[in-house]
């Protein structure tokens, strides 16, 4: 943690967003290294991984591609027709006693809470799990103002009171382990040390019981918004978010623009394929529909209800076309599961909110392609994350849709010059041929006496790092089959 | 019938199907031994198998670097040099899909993809993909028993396989074997770290993922390693090779050349 208060990496940069620009290498170097961090995540992230796979065809058997078929048509219908979708929702909306904001930028976006915060006259907030919280910095805003703000999702809360930064969108605390989560109870809670999970989470039960009945302000953020009904959905799997968003007597939902859907019909269709594909349940143990705050003639909830539409950048996802369907995700976090750079470079070497490859995708988008230049390259382009979406989002065409805008803009005159040259050389039989024998030459002389390259120079240095180099074989398959009298044309 | 015609050039009778192969760069370079395998098993199945000499790359690299201009090119190449009615078929599951899945795409801001390149990404299938689903035939109806090729085998799907819907139909087929035990990896659907350029850019994630695929590897005890695709091959065999551990690396078709008895090593790969 630095002075300001901003949680920072191993590269002495804020977690998430680091100034200027980020590369993800040198922090995965570290994260590589860390073998305790490796097995957390290899764990968890192939356990949910199979967990999503075996819910998945449990539900849908062989018509798993049609729902997310399905599922990615409804979303993208929406978000094609968002001005219309909006429009319908914030009546609704307004029908039903709901106040409706719209934050053009993530600092508006804070403002707002903040202004109806301030306004209020709240001292304490709960808030359950919010993505876009955490892309706007909403909690050290509210704190700045004066208004104590406390995350009740127990792994949100673990990583509040241990100035971390969450490191995958559905489980936050995922890099951290029981141990840490038990110093920091000790630290921060006075609790005596147990490392039993049970234990632990009494304690943190203990201590948040306390702050909703003192709470006059309830933070949340959204999944979908149901535009017929004017509706706000919330999946939780703990309970907290019930009591976020109905003890305390003002209720704020901070929700992205994307999240709309049209009606409960499609609901139905994308909660079968959520809890699913983020955690293997087939639901989430609570799913809130919310319509407006407490009415005449209801017991309870709260006396205000406010929600934050949020743009930060989504509308200009929205324009271009070519990236718009990335507006699809519902942040289940399957791709992250899935994804082989993910597990091996961890959340936090993406430096953003949003990790593995959605995050390799929407960060550069949002945040801008020259601040995060190597997030679209740090993939294999493997298909996992594209087969585990529900929501069915090209992920790697997406990333090497990224990849083109960067070749475009600014991409590295080593790199330019090599793909013009190896495009000229495949583009006639002879200059491929000149190509192969200078290629064995060049790699005959790195290797020396051996019969494969251990230390390769420059770009090459990456695969020879932890790996050998077989040569290629000195008659190439062509010159065989020409020696063979093969058959040609 | 078939027993005769081994060997290249001897298929004097051009009595079955005709099939053009495609052999990407990376086998052509580093792998030739796996062309000539899927020639030789394609001629045993009855195809007579011609190659065209004039073809290249099928420009997955410049797809995958953002380069789509050159990428459009090179497609656009091999489609006028694959040109006609035959199938096309190749020994990798990656260059396969980038013809099926991507070579069209490329043709977006275009007024319509060439028809040149419509037939081409009708004809290419990926060599296993093409014996089950062109030749119509069950690995029963190839093989009888491994013969002299090794009947114990670790498996390893290429990731590009997905793209085809191949990812577990091609285990399928090599589960299906007459005597063959094919032992499955731990996390058989992580990525084993290629990727192409990525394995150099991003040296240390890439070299993780190799080593989880190789102690995955080892931990079967299998004695060869099967695979369809020349980048995980040469990525894997790199990674064995490193840490000490000399598994060999074979391709499908070489197993199945083994296992008919098929001799397609008599050259010996000089590096």
């Amino acid at each position: 943690m630095n002075p300001s208060g901003i949680p920072t990496s191993v590269d002495g940069e804020p977690i998430l967003f680091p100034r200027g620009s980020h590369d993800i290498r040198p922090r995965a170097e570290v994260f590589l290294k860390d073998e305790t961090l490796q097995g957390a995540v290899r764990e968890a992230t192939t356990l949910k991984d199979r967990a999503r796979r075996d819910a998945l065809r449990q539900a849908f058997g062989a018509d798993v591609a049609q729902i997310r078929t399905l599922a990615g048509a409804i979303k993208q219908h929406t978000i094609d027709h968002l001005d219309h979708y909006l429009e319908q929702w914030i009546d609704q909306a307004e029908a039903a006693g709901t106040k409706v904001h719209m934050a053009i930028t993530a600092q508006e976006a804070n403002r707002i809470v903040v202004e109806i915060a301030r306004d209020e006259g709240a001292r304490l907030c709960v808030k359950s799990k919010s993505m876009v919280t955490e892309e706007t910095h909403l909690v050290p805003e509210l704190e700045a103002a004066g208004i104590e703000t406390v995350e009740t999702d127990l792994g949100e809360f673990i990583i509040q009171i241990d100035h971390d930064a969450p490191s995958h969108i559905v489980m936050p605390m995922i890099h951290k382990d029981r141990s840490s989560v038990a110093r920091a109870f000790e630290r921060v809670l006075g609790a005596r040390y147990t490392e039993e999970p049970e234990e632990l989470t009494l304690i943190a039960r203990n201590h948040l019981r306390q702050k909703y009945r003192q709470a006059d302000l309830g933070v949340s953020g959204g999944n979908f918004l149901v535009a017929d009904s004017g509706s706000l959905v919330i999946c939780t799997n703990e309970g907290n978010g019930r009591f976020c968003t109905s003890a305390p007597k003002i209720h704020i939902a901070v929700v992205g623009i994307e999240k709309l859907i049209p009606g409960f019909a499609d609901l139905s269709v994308l909660l079968h394929l959520l809890a699913r594909s983020g955690t293997g349940q087939p639901l989430t143990c609570y799913t809130q529909i919310l319509t407006g705050p407490k009415q005449p003639h209801e017991l309870d909830g709260p006396e205000q209800m406010h929600v934050v539409l949020v743009d930060a950048g989504r509308t200009k996802i929205l324009a271009d076309p070519e990236f718009r369907s990335a507006l699809r995700c519902i942040r289940c976090g399957a791709c992250l599961n899935a994804c082989p750079v993910y597990r091996k470079a961890t959340g936090h070497a993406y430096g953003s909110v949003y990790s593995g490859p959605i995050g390799a995708v929407i960060t550069p988008l949002l945040a801008g392609i020259d601040k995060n230049p190597t997030l679209p390259e740090a993939s294999s382009l493997c298909g996992a994350c594209h087969e585990a979406c529900p929501v069915d989002i090209d992920l790697p065409g997406l990333l090497v849709g990224l990849r083109r805008k960067i070749r475009k803009r600014r991409g590295s005159w080593m790199e330019r010059i090599a793909l013009v040259l190896l495009g000229l050389a495949f583009s006639r039989v002879v200059s491929y041929r000149i190509a192969s024998k200078l290629q064995r030459f060049f790699l005959r002389c790195i290797a020396g006496a051996s019969d494969r390259v251990h230390s390769a120079p420059g770009p090459f240095s990456g695969w020879t790092r932890d790996r050998d180099l077989s040569l290629p074989a000195r008659h190439s398959f062509r010159d065989r089959w020409a020696r063979k009298g093969g058959r040609i044309r | 019938m078939r027993a005769e015609n081994l060997g290249f050039g001897f298929f004097e009778e051009a009595a079955g199907l005709r099939v053009l192969l495609f052999i990407p760069c990376l086998v052509d370079q580093f792998a030739p031994r796996s062309g000539e395998a899927t020639a030789l098993l394609l001629e045993h199945l009855g195809c007579e198998v011609v190659y065209p000499v004039d073809q290249t790359c099928c420009g997955q690299a410049h797809r995958n670097s953002g380069d789509s201009e050159t990428a459009r090119r090179l497609v656009l190449r091999m489609a006028k040099i694959f040109a006609g009615e035959d199938p096309i078929v190749t020994p990798s599951g990656s260059c396969a899909a980038m013809i099926r899945r991507h070579a069209e795409e490329l043709f977006q801001g275009e007024d319509q993809v060439p028809d040149l390149v419509k037939s081409l990404v009708q004809r290419t299938q990926e060599l296993i993909e093409f014996i089950e689903n062109g030749l119509g035939l069950a690995p029963d109806e190839i093989v009888g028993t491994p013969g002299a090729a090794p009947d114990r085998v670790a498996w390893h799907p290429s990731c590009h396989l997905r793209e085809l819907d191949r990812f577990e139909a091609s285990g399928r087929f090599l589960d299906s074997v007459p005597g063959l035990k094919v032992a499955r990896l731990r996390q058989e659907e992580q990525c084993c770290g290629f990727g192409g350029t990525f394995a150099s850019k991003f040296g240390s994630i890439s070299g993780a993922l190799a080593e989880d695929r190789c102690s995955a590897l080892v931990e079967t005890e299998a004695p060869v390693l099967i695979c369809n695709d020349t980048g995980c091959s040469m990525n894997i065999e790199g990674r064995l090779s490193r840490r000490g551990s000399p598994i060999p690396v074979m391709h499908i078709s070489e197993w199945f050349c083994q296992a008919l008895g098929l001799s397609y090593d008599e050259q010996e790969v000089d590096r």
